[in-house]
């Protein structure tokens, strides 16, 4: 009975955990603007993350390690160096997105100005990731965020034609209105979104948090196989939302607050605070996520002591390292700059970084000195290979891209 | 680290600051114009029925006060740069019309935003249901433009 | 570079299985990584693991090209000894060799953890909870 709490709990998590800003912004974005014809990217993302994040918690489970741990082992100093500062710096831009994430979620409900909640986030982010236990972060974000089902019942609310939206996402054409380029370099962009480089590394971290051992491999396993999907499932039901209201009204997305306005067409008020808590979970979850990444990839590249699972007194080069992150983003967000346009590059940038952060996953997981019995099987080679191929392509074309559609204008 | 390390860094920061000045390039032959005066009114379109949008769902109670001021004030201010970005290109000669029209179809956009900021502010449902026929009108004018440009 | 050595029967290649590992103490806390190792000629002519090499001192080199020289640069800028030499755990403290080295002294007696310290003292320890339960 308690495994089985243990194992629901997880799941809820896992949903309520998968969506960030990044998503947020995206799906709502594209969904104005292309309607459910680029759904299928949200889908070819999530099972691509479904098989990295299972090889990368299985890691954990097995070699007591965390995946980045094991990067610098297998490259070399150098090529894990280039790797440290590659997903730093994306995991760095993803770390101010969120956290302006949540000024604005707070800007909202109170009017109160973004630029004046920054430095109250900035330090409860560093203050929970100070003093809160790792589950307890992992938890009430997690299960706050699945206030965001709200986004499913307004698409439900919403009455729309099934069978034309079931058409529209398996028939992907890029709608008349705009150019191919453009298509392409949003398909890009929720690759990006829905595989963020972050989120296997701090898999695999919480993994080594949270002791996993080879007999969590099962739990691990169906939160990952059961909460991704249902977490994407989320992340299309916004980008409905988004089309059945916009697409008619020839709105496009650029805010936080249209992002809602369709749960209150669907839902009145009630709808909109639910999504309102949905937004803060999410962006104040992932916050936290991406805060504690930073410090995870430089402690284990270096060796330093890592994580929430000692004191601060232990770790204390890590906690020192939040701290930088967290002064340092709050001071990016306050030369005023739009945290949605910020949030839009570090979805493109993070498809960038997608091969340097995937490729060394794929490499320890078939690794049978750190994994004995538990390397991959051919079902996880066959897509973790197909997968690598895809990766290099979204990240050789984003910057192209980015350029002729003017960072998709 | 190496020399072709630094070398993608800055063919990389090119690339961005190439995508970014892409937004703001002045206009030059009368294509181009079109072409700019076509984004600046669907923008605006994207803009007015954004406040139409709160405004409507403002008069249903369907949203919450604080955030249809928020959205209806984000709209304005982007309404006001989109208008005054577009007074600010040089027109090719032979386009002075055309920047006349449009710029004061943009104008009347920013003015009901403007209206439509105030209404939801005070929460008035007289001027909430004013400044809806306003919006709806400015959309009308705004589509029956896009359609003669585009 | 490959040298070899054999513990209980069992082959380890120096590259593959020590460098760039994490080393781990009897509690199985983290210690360092070993970013180089100390090589010792021996009377038969053969080279042997004498040492392993941690921090900046010893990852520097390792990094090659100007950031590698740099760093060691303000490394030795950094301590107060005339002729630095980097953190070192003698091999004979090395009781494991698995997917991280365990040594058998624990983390406060190695002395490899200079930067920890003055983040400690100066940093974490002035703050409030920072010896709190995890």
């Amino acid at each position: 009975m308690k495994k089985l709490f243990a194992v629901a709990l997880g799941i809820l998590t896992a949903i309520g955990g998968f969506v960030d800003i990044g998503d947020l912004v995206t799906n709502a974005l594209v969904g104005a603007r292309f309607g459910l014809s680029l759904a299928w990217v949200v889908v070819v993302g999530v099972v691509g993350i479904c098989v990295f994040a299972e090889m990368s918690g299985r890691v954990a489970a097995v070699s007591g390690r965390a995946t980045f741990d094991l990067v610098r082992e297998r490259l070399g100093p150098r090529v894990g160096l280039a790797n440290l500062l590659a997903s730093m710096a994306v995991t760095l831009l993803t770390f101010v997105a969120e956290i302006g994430g949540v000024a604005l979620s707070f800007e909202l409900v109170t009017s109160v100005n973004e630029l004046l909640w920054i430095p109250l986030v900035a330090a409860a982010v560093w203050l929970v990731l100070w003093r809160t236990k790792f589950s307890v972060i992992e938890n009430l974000f997690g299960l706050m965020g699945l206030a965001l089902i709200v986004f499913a019942v307004a698409v439900w609310q919403l009455g729309p034609d099934w069978g034309l939206l079931w058409h529209d996402a398996t028939h992907p054409t890029k709608p008349g209105t705009e150019g191919l380029p453009t298509y392409l370099y949003y398909a890009v962009a929720l690759f990006g979104a829905a595989m963020t480089p972050y989120e296997v590394f701090f898999f695999s971290s919480g993994g080594v948090e949270e002791g996993w051992t080879e007999r969590d491999i099962t739990t691990m396993r169906s939160n990952v196989l059961i909460g991704f999907p249902l977490g994407g499932v989320l992340s299309v039901a916004i980008a409905a939302a988004s089309a059945l209201v916009f697409l008619p009204a020839g709105i496009e997305v650029s805010t936080l607050a249209q992002v809602g306005l369709p749960v209150a067409v669907a839902m009145g008020k009630v709808g909109l605070a639910a999504a309102l808590l949905g937004f803060f979970a999410a962006t104040f979850g992932a916050a936290c996520e991406t805060g504690l990444s930073v410090g995870y990839s430089i402690g284990q590249y270096f060796g330093w002591q890592w994580g929430k699972y000692v004191r601060p007194h232990q770790a204390a080069r890590f906690h020192l390292v939040l701290l930088v992150s967290t002064v340092l983003a709050a001071g990016v967000l306050l030369t005023t700059v739009d945290p949605i346009k910020v949030t839009e590059y570090s979805v493109v940038f993070s498809a960038l970084a997608l091969p340097l952060t995937y490729f060394p996953i794929l490499v320890v997981a078939n690794d049978p000195d750190y994994m004995g019995r538990h390397t991959n099987g051919r079902l996880s080679n066959a897509l973790g290979s197909a997968y690598l191929v895809l990766v290099v392509v979204a990240s050789v074309a984003a910057i192209p891209l980015m350029v002729i559609t003017k960072a998709g204008m | 680290m190496s020399v072709p390390g630094g070398g993608r860094l800055a063919l990389l920061t090119t690339a961005a600051a190439l995508a970014l000045s892409g937004c703001v390039t002045p206009a030059t032959g009368s294509d181009s114009y079109h072409d700019k005066a076509v984004t600046s009114v669907r923008a605006a379109q994207s803009e007015v029925a954004t406040a139409a949008l709160t405004v409507r769902l403002m008069r249903h109670g369907r949203i919450l006060q604080p955030y249809a001021d928020e959205t209806v004030t984000a709209s304005e201010t982007a309404t006001g740069a989109i208008a005054a970005t577009f007074a600010s290109v040089q027109p090719p000669a032979g386009d002075d019309r055309l920047r006349d029209d449009v710029g004061s179809l943009l104008s009347d956009a920013q003015d009901a935003v403007g209206h439509a900021r105030i209404a939801v502010r005070r929460a008035d449902p007289g001027a909430l249901r004013r400044v809806a026929a306003e919006l709806a009108s400015v959309t009308k004018d705004l589509t029956r433009a896009d359609r003669s440009l585009g | 570079m490959s040298a070899e050595h054999t513990v209980a029967g069992r082959q380890y290649d120096a590259v593959l299985h020590l460098l760039d590992r994490q080393i781990i103490d009897p509690d199985k806390r983290l210690v360092a990584k070993v970013d180089d190792l100390e090589l010792t000629r021996r009377e038969d002519g053969r080279w042997a693991v004498s040492a392993l090499l941690t921090g900046p001192g010893a990852l520097g080199p390792r990094w090659h090209g100007r950031l590698g020289d740099w760093v060691t640069a303000v490394w030795r800028r950094l301590r107060p000894d005339v002729d630095p030499s980097a953190g070192r755990i003698p091999f004979s403290d090395v009781v494991a060799i698995d997917s991280a080295v365990t040594v058998a002294r624990r983390r406060e007696q190695l002395e490899v953890d200079g930067f920890e310290r003055w983040v400690r003292a100066h940093v974490v320890d002035r703050l409030p909870g920072g010896h709190h339960e995890p």
